[in-house]
């Protein structure tokens, strides 16, 4: 025994020495290395140091990164839980919404399910509006002649100008987008009071203000009535894209979605669409006819003179001679729309006032007034009358103007004729743009106030149904900008816009409605649900005028004499619109859901002409109106009016950030003024081929479904025989396994084909949701789009006017996943609750499983896609991880979101309910075309969908068990 | 080996009447004197493509797969084209040392050196396209079963997992085999060196080969353990590269004949690669008596065979798209031959149905040159059967929203030659520095001492 050794226990104790030190030694395992004998041991720990040190010494050194806590921390914000506010877009597209906020950062848009109007529907465009929130292209700090300066110096120099302006005597102009916003109309009214000869110009080039000039024109009144497509059974649009662009689209496809449900009702609504090129809205009707706006025009006459004979009625005068039109579908048309009074609703999209005064008509004569359509008085809307803007230009151009403002709109870019413009607005001293983007306009104002993006500001929308939307800041203002109220307040020596808006909502509002007893509840409990039922007013002593219908009607016949050999209309991308969010990646990459192209603008022209031409997609044309010319690849698109080509308009800019700059071509020479609008069609254009072409980047480049079993379709007629129409005799399914265990909670989608409209704004609403990557152009010419669900579209039957179906795509989740068994590391696996999983840090990017994959869904991080704007970077979802270089991703069915509603079910000791997990394709869908929920709960609304007899799952017969099942589409035809 | 007697009818199989020293001079003395400058030249242009090669996978590993000319439909294009068309020739080495030793066919003797070499080099040119075509290569060993602290095991039910093992399982004894197979040579070599490196070398290399009969009986009892190793390796390795395939759910691809069509296919190329190599050997390296024209024709029948067998699994494939009913099944194979990648089908019938046939005339046979256009015309033809299976079937499978074309880039292009830069440097370098015809086993099928004792 030395001494300082610790025995262990009793037998220890008195254990030889050698034997205790031989314990351990292992001679035959005792082998050389080197010169000098070493044990097992030695070689180990010298294996182990020399293993540890090279790998050490390999390692890259990882750049340290900062992460800044809160100073002083806000006691409402945790760390990784989402917070919720309120807000609004637009109020045109008046879609309330509610914007997702991480640590202070808003991260995703949802609809606001408490609106009466979108009832949380979203569109594509305010899904991918929160992108541009951190557009790095935005105006960051007021500028005066161009130079940046501080707010309280151009504050200065502004009320300098303006007071000088005022004492000129001459006038002030100011330029808005259609207002809505009760409050900005009320500061628009202070504002005129003070200076003396102030004009308030709406400009919008949305073609909305043929509608207006319309109702000015029966009614002696400027207002956008409103239409309720709930109350119809029968909807007749003439060029009304009212599920894409036209009005309020996300309503509609709200109110349409709801009269297409199958699951509720056999009596789904009846859809018949006449129009010049193949709209989205034209793509679901249940009928469609292809016709030229001027054969639109004269068949609009025909149809109203058949109800007057039908219905013994007048409108029109009798005994004028009519344009020729097609009697058959005229006839046709007519006994429809008899069957159907009252119940019937009848739009026009045209951006000539005409069509609109004659549709008014027939939706008068058939008693559509105060059913489906409604005119409700609506002081807080002021719409774009365009004879105002010309007046305003021709003054400004014999110099009577001192000062202009500009509150985001672009005149410089749409206004027919650019150099007039430029050179009126050069006359003009005192030029003001309250813009948050740079434009073309902007950059020709001495001043430019830089104003909020909507998701930094405060505002209000009036819905005329009767809704209160509020808007407020979810972010305090990324940059040296203000609000639009602040400023305008403080030409006014005012501030504070939020409490003036208070007070004047409180004011104008708060008798209109019964659910709050106090003023700062009303505004209180607006601000958390974003909307507020007000009643609604109807209009009084509107009484219709005949006079305007003769009018009409002879203006009519009278275009109907002009050469209309070739013409060019000017319609809006559901992506693009009019453009104002040109510079977005999102909008950009988004397939147009009709031609599935991406980043480009095109002319769209009938397939039969264009190959007579000797073009094919991508060949360029040039468009001549007389003087001005137009060079674009062309698109052979089917269901295009032989005699009508069509261009987007929104493109062409000269002044935005990199992604918006210089794709395609501006179309404002091509616009014209007449019957007192601005007219988005040039009658009368030339083209020649030029000898030049472009790759068009499509998304989908075979567009026939080859007869195979994918979208299922049938008539209503055969569905009410028969509710399995459509499908073809189920194939009997075998397997050698038993399957994975489906106890708990086993999730699955259904997409109703009846009610998706394919307006893509899943596609947005997931990217935002999942981080998923913007490729550009290129890329996506490669066939190498990261967008986790696509919307296939396919066509039928005649090129001229086929039948379109579309049918949202991504992982289906297959029970029998065959990219789970190829994958050689188990990097795509099954879930216990039925999910096919991705797991990003296991793959090593084989591509095998979207090899294998049926539905080709599957999408492979071909390289490191770019994360390096450090404004657009705060746009990730810090709860999706970033997927880098060389791992396959897709669909998770919002994983996260799953998660995250188990576990709040979880913490009060539940089990999600259905409803409670909403995934964002799901959420954002303004048709509710997709449900989710589980397998296993009876009572679930899926369940119920999964029973329905039209339920089917593409490409049953090959085994795979997808967990996405779709419903019949079934068309209300003849 | 044995002194069988050989009829005198029976065509010699080394001719000239060489004697055994001439044997050794001539096959050993070319490495023990000066290459020539054709060897030089060579090696040179070999070496700069391999440069070349590695330079653009390096550029392809620094950027991402993008490089390629894939896509969200093709996830698979030239890669896994060369590896299959690299594999499919690395079969015939195999198959002429194992099978034909097995079957005792003496005439591959003096071909089986080099048909292993190059089998050996062509699996590595093979194994460098799995690697590199995964989106993240430095994560390639995540596909071998190895015990780890994050508790994640590979998946054995994926063809891919199989084919790591398959391709090193052969690759392993193939190449334990072939330098078997070279150790008396290397005694041979060790014997006749004088100055003091090269004796070194050949001294480890040899493994201390004494000559004695106990060595010449480990030997051969060796030999034929690995063969029979081998020879089930050699029908299995292609068996499972077209499991890849056949056990997925795409049309033109899911098909239960394709392992032996791939095997035959495997032995088409490879043998069409022995030929192209060794008509080129034989020439540069002067090795006429011993690759005879006998030698060749034998081949040559191997390949009108094998590509028989290949047109009929073409008929067979056709046969059964139409016979299943199955409407992606028909498709997939009317897309085939009439789609827009038909040429590349039309290509590979031509070279590979009807090129082989012109081989039954024993004129065009024994045309060197005829023969060696034709090897390399079926080898095109057997690339662009793999590029056929693989690209035409995933580029219009079930959805047509999904349709899309795959269009290879330059740096596909580079990385394939790139690795024909690799396969010729290993080749000449192994026709430099290693014995390229089987010295003792020439040996023993010559007549010469054996033929004076029966006249």
């Amino acid at each position: 025994m030395t001494d300082g050794k610790y025995w262990q226990d009793v037998e220890k104790k008195n254990l030889d020495q050698e034997e205790l030190k031989n314990e351990f030694v292992d001679g035959e395992l005792q082998f050389e290395v080197g010169n000098a004998s070493k044990s097992r041991r030695d070689f180990l720990k010298l294996m182990g140091f020399s293993f540890s040190a090279v790998s050490m010494s390999s390692c890259i050194k990882i750049p340290v990164k900062k992460a800044i806590p809160y100073l002083t921390k806000n006691e409402t914000t945790v760390p990784g839980v989402a917070k919720w506010y309120a807000t609004a877009l637009d109020p045109r597209l008046g879609e309330a919404l509610v914007v997702k906020t991480r640590e202070g950062r808003p991260i995703k848009i949802e609809g606001n399910e408490l609106s009466s109007c979108t009832k949380g529907g979203t569109s594509v465009y305010s899904q991918a509006s929160i992108l541009s929130l951190y557009d790095s292209s935005r105006f960051k700090e007021p500028q005066i002649e161009g130079k940046n300066s501080s707010w309280q110096e151009i504050d200065r120099a502004l009320e300098g100008a303006l007071s000088e302006a005022e004492q000129s005597g001459k006038e002030i102009h100011f330029y808005t987008a259609p207002v809505s916003s009760p409050s900005l109309l009320a500061i628009i009214e202070k504002l005129k009071k003070k200076y003396s000869k102030f004009e308030h110009i709406v400009f919008d080039m949305s073609g909305l203000s043929s509608l207006l000039k319309a109702n000015q024109e029966v009614y002696g009144c400027n207002f956008l009535p409103s239409y309720s497509l709930e109350n119809a059974d029968l909807v007749l649009s003439f060029g009304a894209d009212f599920l894409g662009t036209w009005l309020a689209p996300v309503q509609f496809t709200k109110e349409y979605s709801v009269r297409k449900d199958l699951a509720v009702s056999n009596s789904i609504i009846r859809h018949i669409q006449i129009e010049e090129k193949l709209s989205l809205t034209g793509s679901n009707a249940d009928m469609r006819f292809t016709r030229s706006l001027n054969e639109q025009n004269a068949l609009l006459l025909g149809v109203l003179s058949g109800l007057q004979r039908k219905l013994q009625k007048q409108l029109l005068p009798i005994g004028q001679r009519l344009p020729e039109f097609d009697v058959a579908l005229a006839d046709k048309l007519v006994n429809e729309l008899i069957n159907f009074q009252g119940r019937s609703l009848v739009l026009c999209g045209h951006s000539n006032p005409n069509g609109q005064i004659i549709v008014m008509a027939i939706n008068e004569i058939l008693g559509n007034y105060g059913k489906t359509v409604i005119n409700y008085e609506n002081d807080f809307y002021a719409g774009a009358i365009d004879a105002k803007v010309v007046d305003s230009i021709k003054a400004m151009d014999k110099g009577l103007v001192a000062a202009v403002f500009f509150n985001d709109v672009n005149p410089q870019h749409f206004y027919p004729d650019q150099k007039y413009f430029a050179s009126s607005l050069a006359k003009v001293p005192l030029r003001v743009a309250y813009s948050t983007f740079p434009d073309e306009t902007t950059v020709l104002c001495n001043y430019v106030m830089p104003t909020n993006y909507y998701l930094e500001t405060w505002g209000d929308f009036y819905c005329a149904k009767g809704e209160l939307q509020f808007v407020q800041p979810v972010i305090q203002p990324l940059f040296s900008t203000r609000m639009l109220g602040e400023s305008l307040l403080k030409l006014l020596g005012e501030t504070n816009y939020p409490e003036f808006q208070k007070k004047y909502l409180g004011d104008n509002f708060f008798e209109r409605q019964s659910r709050f007893i106090s003023r700062n509840d009303f505004w209180n409990q607006g601000l958390h649900d974003g909307v507020i039922a007000v009643t609604p007013r109807l209009k009084k002593n509107a009484s219709f005028s005949t006079a305007a219908v003769s009018l009409a009607f002879g203006k009519i016949v009278k275009d109907s004499l002009t050469d209309s050999s070739l013409s060019m209309v000017i319609y809006q991308k559901v992506t693009i619109r009019t453009g104002e969010l040109v510079n977005n990646p999102w909008l950009q990459e988004t397939p147009d859901p009709i031609t599935k192209a991406t980043w480009d603008n095109y002319i769209l022209i009938n397939p039969t002409f264009g190959r007579e031409l000797g073009l094919r997609s991508g060949s360029f044309i040039k468009v001549s109106f007389g003087e001005n010319h137009l060079e674009l690849p062309v698109i052979l698109q089917p269901g295009m009016e032989k005699k009508t080509i069509a261009v987007a308009m929104g493109y062409g800019r000269t002044v935005s950030g990199k992604v918006g700059k210089s794709i395609g071509a501006n179309i404002a020479s091509f616009i014209t003024f007449k019957d007192g609008v601005f007219n988005l069609m040039s009658e009368g254009i030339k083209i020649s081929k030029l000898d030049k072409y472009k790759e068009m980047a499509l998304t989908q480049t075979h567009h026939s479904m080859e007869g195979r079993d994918i979208v299922r379709e049938s008539t209503l007629k055969e569905f009410i025989k028969n509710p399995k129409a459509g499908s073809k005799a189920s194939v009997k399914l075998i397997s050698m396994w038993g399957g994975h265990d489906k106890s708990g909670e086993q999730w699955a989608m259904v997409i109703d084909l009846n009610k998706c409209t394919g307006c893509s704004g899943c596609i947005v609403s997931c990217n935002a949701e999942n981080n998923v990557p913007v490729v550009g152009r290129e890329e996506v010419l490669l066939r190498r789009e990261m967008h986790w669900i696509r919307i296939d579209r396919y066509y039928k039957g005649d090129e001229d006017n086929p039948e379109v179906v579309h049918q949202p795509m991504m992982c289906q989740h297959c029970d029998n996943a065959p990219c789970e068994t190829v994958c050689p590391v188990m990097a795509t696996v099954q879930s216990s609750d039925g999910l096919n999983q991705q797991v990003y840090n296991r793959c090593v990017g084989t591509r095998y499983c979207a090899n294998n994959c049926p539905y080709k869904v599957r999408r492979f991080n071909w390289f490191d896609y770019p994360h390096d704007d450090k404004y657009e970077n705060m746009v990730l979802n810090p709860d999706v991880t970033v997927r880098s270089r060389g791992v396959m991703e897709k669909c998770s069915m919002c994983i996260q979101r799953i998660q995250e509603a188990k576990l709040d079910a979880k913490k009060k000791g539940e089990v999600a309910k259905d409803g409670d997990i909403k995934l964002a394709c799901q959420q954002s869908c303004p048709a509710d075309a997709i449900v989710f929920g589980n397998l296993n709960d009876p009572e679930s609304k899926l369940v119920k969908l999964l029973t329905q007899p039209r339920n089917y799952r593409v490409l049953e017969e090959i085994n795979v068990l997808p967990r996405v099942s779709y419903l019949t589409k079934i068309r209300n035809k003849d | 080996m044995s002194d069988e007697h050989l009829s005198s009818q029976r065509k010699p199989l080394v001719t000239s009447q060489r004697r055994y020293k001439q044997v050794s001079d001539d096959v050993l003395g070319a490495i023990e004197g000066k290459p020539t400058k054709l060897w030089y030249l060579g090696l040179t242009t070999a070496v700069l493509f391999l440069i070349m090669g590695i330079i653009t996978v390096g550029y392809q590993i620094m950027t991402g797969i993008g490089t390629w000319g894939l896509n969200k439909t093709i996830g698979w294009g030239w890669d896994i084209t060369n590896f299959v068309f690299w594999v499919g020739i690395g079969h015939a080495g195999t198959l002429i040392s194992a099978i034909l030793l097995l079957f005792r066919q003496k005439w591959r003797t003096s071909i089986n050196r080099a048909a292993e070499a190059m089998t050996i080099f062509a699996v590595m040119c093979a194994g460098i396209y799995p690697i590199i075509h995964m989106g993240r290569p430095w994560l390639a060993h995540w596909v071998f079963p190895y015990p780890n602290v994050r508790d994640v095991w590979v998946n054995f039910r994926s063809p891919l997992l199989w084919d790591v093992f398959a391709i090193s399982t052969y690759f392993i004894v193939s190449a334990v085999f072939w330098y078997i197979g070279m150790i008396p040579d290397f005694a041979t070599l060790r014997d006749r060196a004088k100055d003091g490196l090269r004796k070194q070398i050949y001294s480890i290399l040899s493994f201390g080969w004494n000559g004695s009969h106990r060595t010449w009986h480990r030997y051969e009892v060796l030999c034929l353990i690995l063969a029979g190793l081998a020879a089930p390796l050699v029908v299995s390795v292609h068996t499972i590269v077209s499991f890849d395939f056949a056990t997925s759910v795409i049309p033109g691809w899911h098909t239960t004949i394709f392992p032996p069509y791939f095997v035959s296919g495997a032995v088409f190329s490879g043998f069409a690669m022995v030929l192209t190599l060794l008509i080129i050997t034989r020439k540069v390296m002067r090795f006429e008596n011993y690759i005879t024209i006998g030698h060749i024709e034998a081949m040559c029948k191997v390949i009108i065979l094998t590509g028989m067998i290949v047109s009929l699994a073409y008929m067979t494939e056709f046969f059964v798209a139409w016979y299943s009913a199955n409407e992606y099944e028909r498709f997939a194979f009317i897309n085939r031959a009439t789609g827009p990648y038909a040429w590349a089908y039309w290509t590979m019938v031509t070279c590979n149905v009807i090129s082989p046939h012109l081989l039954w005339f024993k004129k065009l046979r024994t045309n060197l040159v005829f023969v060696f256009i034709l090897s390399i015309v079926v080898n095109i033809g057997m690339w662009f059967e793999r590029f056929v299976i693989i690209v035409t079937s995933i580029h219009r499978d079930f959805l047509p929203s999904s349709w899309a074309m795959y269009y290879p880039t330059k740096i596909e292009v580079m990385t394939f030659m790139g690795s024909f830069g690799l396969f010729f440097t290993l080749f000449l370098l192994f026709v430099r520095f290693f014995p390229a015809i089987n010295v003792a086993e020439v040996k023993s099928v010559m007549k010469f001492g054996r033929s004076k004792h029966h006249e």
